[in-house]
């Protein structure tokens, strides 16, 4: 990829263990009662989420704490050691589009619980729709490590290279993803990373908790 | 030729793509390619020549993404005024030099997207929308430029802040183009019907669409806006999907066949065309081969009658609208409790419920002695629009406030009401002409409202006239011949009724009625009203303001739509009639549930059962008083599930469906309670400045109202005065704030110091995904609350419960 490609992944189903987990529980909690409500949702919710999402191929060199993607650098020693042995990266933006954010926000005012699913939904829904995006990858460059996804924000990756990244991307115009003035994604959920292509070492679990900072997430794997 | 003359002449022919070819020529990601207007304006200048050279009749300027967002003339950037200059300086040159082409070739200033969202979705202000875009097109003017093009916009509401600021900024024709994906619809979810209307409201010279699709795709979009709109129709299609071959960008539709598709978009009714992404010189050169000869296809007015919101359009003509009534404090206690008390819950709960009974737009009119009714009704719209999609009714008699609100509004609205005043006309038909609008028309003047239908048919007649003197169609007028009450004029319905028919049959025009007024002073006035609103659906009412939650009045409107064949096979008739059976059964209560919960409201309670928690309610309340069901039942269910909570035997979700239960059963005991009554200690919520993630925010809010606070909810994104000032002008002792980012804690750590200093004697408590006890501690909190339910706790503590 020489330029910014926009792609629309497809979200057809949910993983509903995920989605009771991003609720801040175990699934085998989820009585008869919340599995109801989360089944009434999630038709509505596959129906609003529209997933977009564009990638760019970029050379990666790294020296030090320093990594430089030929068209912009960044400082990070977490990048720089993700990215260790990689002579190229795939970076990417997601997102389901803003439906389902103004879904969420119909829903808060009824229901609280609803808006809560919903909620979970999306998070679950663009988590899977990137690591669709990463298997995909993978496929494409066969013989290739793919790096566990790294985003802004992750271990001293600094939140503002956010702009520099969707800049890159194109963001705004190949996927509808924007940021607000404090560096927050529009439409909310949204995911932007880098995906290290390696020659040797590990492939990609689907997660970056083992070099996350806040270790009492309750989130953490 | 002006540039309407020869878009009116004949084929017009517009540029390739910029952006791609720029890129081909070495443009690297992120770079800002309106910089090459001053770095290398050679280049510019020979990719604008060789498009006229191609037989291009315009080219747009390099100016797509020339806004002062990122042109803010800050360390060595330069400003937008210098960039947009270069531009269309470029573009000029290049049509000053080329050879051949096109006799008449003009300069259109390009404007794209600002790269921020609006709000409500985003965090930009509508106005600082339509400020940024007026920077650009005054510079673009002042340059000489010949129109504005608009395009590339993916959102109804960018949209109409770009159209505004080149409608108030320049005297230029304003050309407009959107992008539509394969379903047919822009990102914020626009139908081509919808952006028709609200351009055409607007004031928009030539409507079209680009990018995105290509030609074959974009061909299906095209008779969809062909349908509808009266305008010139722009289109501009990718070449095809980009595909990555050999490390190079390729699109996969060739000029050739590019050119064949274009050729059937001119026979489709597409009367501007050209290219996007990937097209070049050549493609345009190849579409001038295929359309060479061609007559476009001639422009027709459509006539439609149609109001949208930011996604959905209503016509009026064929079956009757409702119309909800709802949002209007006349008569309504609660409704007037909510709008004094910016109580948008209320508000917001009356527009969803409308919707979900079957409106299809909602009249808003927040109309209020002491209120600010400015302010008032623009923050109900915005609000309002925030969650529903239905088209809304803005229903005020104050000039300012219709203004307003017809600004902010997303969409093309419906306004309530001009007269035949003159007064009246001059007020609202220029509103209408520059903001796009269709109008309900009182059948009465100076001398008030006629007794015979014929003499109000005649004011229809003269504000029909004076319509058309501002440019409006009488398709944008809707006229209301008024019902009165028959309990004082037994002939009041007859007179009205004939009115209806007569505007319709000698005039042409669109008919509503506000059906309620008639009965007024009847007992159980519904029973009037919906005969008499059956009536007026057979005398070819197109619609009605009326209470959908009124089964009498659903009744009519669905047993008429059956009866005169407009509901094929009665479905809908048959669906509405099942659901009243089933409201009005009683159904058994819902089975047991976990042992040990305990049954009755208290055990509906526990397991989130919220209808279940209502009846029960209802039920207790037979045999006790409201203090002794709240005390002896809903308390210790809420602390049943508090408790089980902490414990970590019940988790989030179980804890809010439990409190929505215990809300339901609250709303049972407070109907047959006093009013005023049980206002507990208020607390202050909201979201801080910069953050637009409040669901955290709303789960505690839930949580305290159960505990019996009064929660004044700020919202999100406030700003730490707004924060101040209602905690000091209310006397608030606890505020609670979230945020979800590192990056908007700082705003939390200056709206905590903020109230420090206005309000020593507040206490607050802070909480959000991102926050520790070792933030709370560092900007000066009082208290961290990791879950909604310590935030409880720790109210209970502030107010010694």
């Amino acid at each position: 990829m020489t330029s910014v490609l926009a792609q629309t992944p497809k979200l057809r189903d949910l993983d509903m263990n995920q989605v009771f987990r991003y609720m801040g529980m175990r699934p085998e909690a989820a009585d008869d009662a919340l599995r109801a409500l989360a089944r009434d949702c999630l038709p509505g919710f596959l129906e609003a989420a529209k997933p977009r999402a564009c990638c760019l191929m970029v050379p990666v060199k790294v020296q030090g704490n320093t990594v430089n993607f030929g068209v912009c650098r960044v400082e990070s020693a977490d990048l720089a050691r993700n990215l260790t042995s990689c002579g190229e990266a795939i970076l990417f933006a997601a997102t389901l589009g803003p439906e389902v954010d103004r879904q969420r926000r119909t829903a808060a005012v009824t229901s609280p619980t609803k808006a809560l699913i919903l909620d979970a939904m999306g998070t679950a829904g663009i988590e899977a729709v990137c690591d669709g995006l990463c298997r995909r990858f993978a496929a494409e460059h066969p013989g290739r490590k793919l790096r566990p996804r790294f985003s802004p924000g992750y271990g001293d990756l600094p939140l503002d290279f956010q702009r520099t990244l969707l800049g890159m991307l194109d963001s705004q115009r190949k996927a509808g993803i924007s940021l607000s003035e404090s560096l927050l994604m529009v439409p909310q959920k949204s995911v932007s990373a880098i995906v290290g292509l390696g020659e040797s070492g590990c492939t990609a679990p689907d997660s970056g908790c083992d070099i996350c900072e806040k270790k009492d997430c309750e989130f953490r794997l | 030729m002006t540039l309407l003359e020869c878009i009116n002449s004949g084929m017009f022919y517009l540029d390739g793509g910029t952006g791609s070819v720029l890129q081909g020529m070495g443009l690297q990601p992120g770079e800002l390619p309106e910089l090459w207007n001053l770095t290398r304006p050679e280049d510019i200048i020979t990719l604008g020549r060789s498009y006229y050279e191609a037989g291009s009749h315009m080219i747009c300027s390099n100016t797509f993404g020339a806004n002062a967002l990122k042109y803010d003339g800050r360390d060595g950037r330069p400003t937008v005024e210098t960039v947009v200059t270069a531009a269309v300086n470029c573009a000029q040159k290049a049509r000053d030099t080329a050879v051949g082409g096109q006799r008449d070739k003009f300069v259109a200033l390009d404007i794209g997207p600002l790269g921020r969202m609006l709000e409500p979705l985003g965090d930009l202000p509508f106005e600082a929308a339509v400020s940024l875009f007026a920077e650009t097109v005054r510079a673009g003017a002042a340059a000489g430029a010949d129109c504005v093009l608009i395009e590339t916009m993916n959102d109804a509401y960018e949209t109409k802040a770009a159209v505004l600021a080149a409608k108030e900024n320049c005297d230029l024709p304003v050309l407009v183009s959107n992008v539509y994906d394969e379903t047919g619809k822009l990102m914020t979810g626009a139908t081509p019907e919808v952006m028709a209307a609200m351009l055409e409201g607007l004031g928009v010279d030539v409507i079209g669409a680009n990018c995105s699709l290509g030609p074959a795709q974009m061909l299906k979009v095209l008779p969809r806006l062909a349908a509808c709109t009266s305008r010139p129709i722009l289109m501009k299609p990718n070449a095809g999907m980009p595909r990555e071959v050999d490390g190079e960008t390729r699109y996969d539709v060739g000029p050739e066949e590019f050119a064949a598709l274009m050729a059937e978009m001119a026979r489709c009714g597409a009367r501007l065309i050209g290219g996007c992404c990937g097209t070049t010189p050549d493609y345009i050169r190849a579409v001038g081969k295929a359309t060479a000869g061609m007559t476009p296809v001639p422009l027709t007015e459509k006539h439609r009658s149609v109001v949208t919101s930011y996604a959905r359009s209503v016509e009026f003509g064929s079956r009757p609208v409702l119309i909800g009534e709802r949002i209007n404090p006349t008569g309504k206690k609660k409704c007037k409790e909510a709008l004094r008390s910016h109580d948008m819950g209320y508000i917001l709960n009356e527009a969803i419920t409308q919707e979900d009974r079957g409106a299809r737009i909602l009249d808003v009119n927040v109309g209020l002695p002491e209120i600010d009714e400015p302010a008032v009704l623009t923050d109900c719209v915005r609000e309002i629009q925030a969650v529903t999609a239905l088209p809304l009714q803005l229903d005020t008699s104050d000039p300012v406030a219709m203004e307003r609100a017809m600004r902010v509004y997303n969409g093309k609205p419906m306004i309530n009401s001009v007269n035949g005043k003159a007064e009246s006309m001059d007020a609202v038909f220029p509103l209408v002409k520059k903001y796009g609008g269709l109008v309900v028309c009182l059948t009465l003047d100076e001398n008030g409202i006629p007794d015979t239908a014929a003499e109000r048919l005649a004011i229809a007649r003269r504000i029909v006239e004076r319509a058309g003197e501002y440019g409006i169609g009488k398709e944008d007028l809707i006229f209301d011949p008024l019902a009165m009450a028959i309990s004082s004029d037994s002939g009041a319905a007859m007179v009205t009724l004939d009115t209806v028919r007569l505007l319709k049959t000698e005039l042409g025009v669109h008919t509503m009625l506000g059906v309620s007024n008639v009965s007024f002073g009847l007992p159980n006035r519904d029973f009037i009203t919906a005969g008499f609103f059956t009536l007026a659906m057979q005398n070819g009412l197109d619609a009605a303001i009326m209470n959908p939650s009124s089964t009498e009045m659903m009744k009519a409107y669905h047993a008429y739509l059956a009866l005169t064949g407009q509901d094929a096979n009665c479905v809908e008739y048959i669906d509405f009639a099942r659901n009243i059976v089933a409201d009005t059964v009683t159904a058994a209560p819902a089975a047991g549930g976990t042992p040990g919960a305990g049954d009755g409201l208290r055990g509906a309670i526990i397991h989130g059962l919220r209808e279940e928690a209502a009846r029960a309610a209802r039920q207790s309340l037979e045999s006790a008083d409201g203090l002794t069901v709240i005390n002896e039942q809903i308390v210790p269910a809420l602390d049943v599930v508090g408790q089980g909570f902490e414990a970590k035997t019940m988790f989030l979700p179980q804890l809010l469906m439990a409190a929505e239960a215990a809300k339901a059963a609250f709303d049972e005991v407070r109907a047959t309670m006093p009013a005023g009554d049980a206002a507990g200690p208020a607390v202050i919520l909201a979201t801080v400045k910069g953050d637009i993630h409040d669901i955290g925010k709303n789960i505690v809010k839930v949580l305290l109202e159960n505990y019996g606070y009064r929660v004044i909810d700020l919202g999100r994104d406030v700003p730490p005065e707004t924060i101040a000032r209602a905690a000091v002008e209310q006397d608030v002792r606890l505020v609670g704030l979230s945020a979800l980012m590192t990056t908007t804690v700082p705003a939390m750590g200056e709206t905590i110091a903020l109230i420090r200093q206005v309000k020593p004697d507040c206490k607050i408590a802070v909480g959000g995904a991102v926050l520790t006890q070792e933030y709370a501690d560092m900007i000066g909190a009082d208290q961290y609350g990791k879950t909604a339910m310590e935030m409880v706790r720790y109210a209970e503590e502030v107010f010694g419960n």
